[in-house]
């Protein structure tokens, strides 16, 4: 189930990051504090960076935030920040204003919620909605009705 | 050569080579074509001869110069350019 997923008290709104190092670690933070995956998480994740790129910013907009199956993880589970303020991962790279952080222990118990991350990225008018969501609430409530959705 | 199978890979299996999955599911089914399996893995773990055609993105070109069939994607996210790629391969 798609609210096994994602939690509404895992989406959050902030202003901005200071780079991508804090964007990557803002959007771990609460996903170890519940333990959901442990720092060895977030280190995978920066090291992946390192040796890959920014792998995980998908389009404009979105950093689909991951590491690997091995490191640190405990259960699946996504969170959503959005950040007022773009920031960037690469200079040359988009402008991204929404964190999905995506901890998965396996291949696929995370479809549902990559259903939805994909049916709202495709669709500007959903990308718009989330830039603009007025509070948490409506972040979460687009992630839950985007998953079973062909369009 | 007949595509029965569709592998979408990327770095570590998990997100983009998913959702490039949906895609090319998407694509297919308003393409009408049907009995192929998609399915998703990490560009490590591939092999030719593992699927009848991967998909990847331009990121990972370089790691993927020794399979034959491939779509390789400007834009990951993007159905327009799945789909045009999608009808080459199948002669559509």
């Amino acid at each position: 189930m798609i609210t096994d997923l994602i939690q509404e008290k895992n989406c959050f709104m902030i202003d901005s990051v200071s780079d991508w190092k804090e964007a990557v670690k803002v959007a771990c933070r609460p996903m170890i504090e519940q333990g959901f995956c442990t720092e060895e998480y977030e280190k995978a994740v920066f090291e992946s960076t390192e040796k890959f790129g920014p792998y995980y910013v998908l389009c404009e907009n979105l950093a689909l935030i991951h590491a690997s199956l091995a490191a640190g993880v405990n259960e699946t589970q996504m969170a959503v920040t959005v950040l007022k303020k773009p920031v960037k991962f690469s200079p040359d790279g988009y402008d991204v204003r929404v964190l999905v952080t995506l901890v998965a222990k396996d291949r696929v118990s995370h479809m549902e919620g990559i259903q939805s991350v994909s049916n709202i990225f495709s669709d500007p008018e959903k990308v718009q909605k989330i830039l603009d969501a007025p509070s948490t609430k409506e972040i979460y409530d687009l992630f839950i009705s985007s998953t079973c959705e062909n369009k | 050569m007949e595509i029965r199978k569709i592998m979408c890979c990327c770095g570590q299996g998990l997100g983009s080579s998913m959702i490039v999955g949906m895609n090319v599911e998407k694509v297919l089914q308003k393409l009408g074509i049907k009995g192929v399996s998609v399915e998703h893995t990490a560009i490590g773990e591939i092999t030719e001869g593992s699927a009848d055609l991967f998909v990847v993105g331009k990121d990972l070109e370089p790691q993927v110069t020794h399979l034959k069939n491939k779509i390789i994607l400007d834009q990951l996210m993007d159905l327009n350019e799945m789909e045009t790629k999608l009808r080459e391969k199948f002669g559509l």
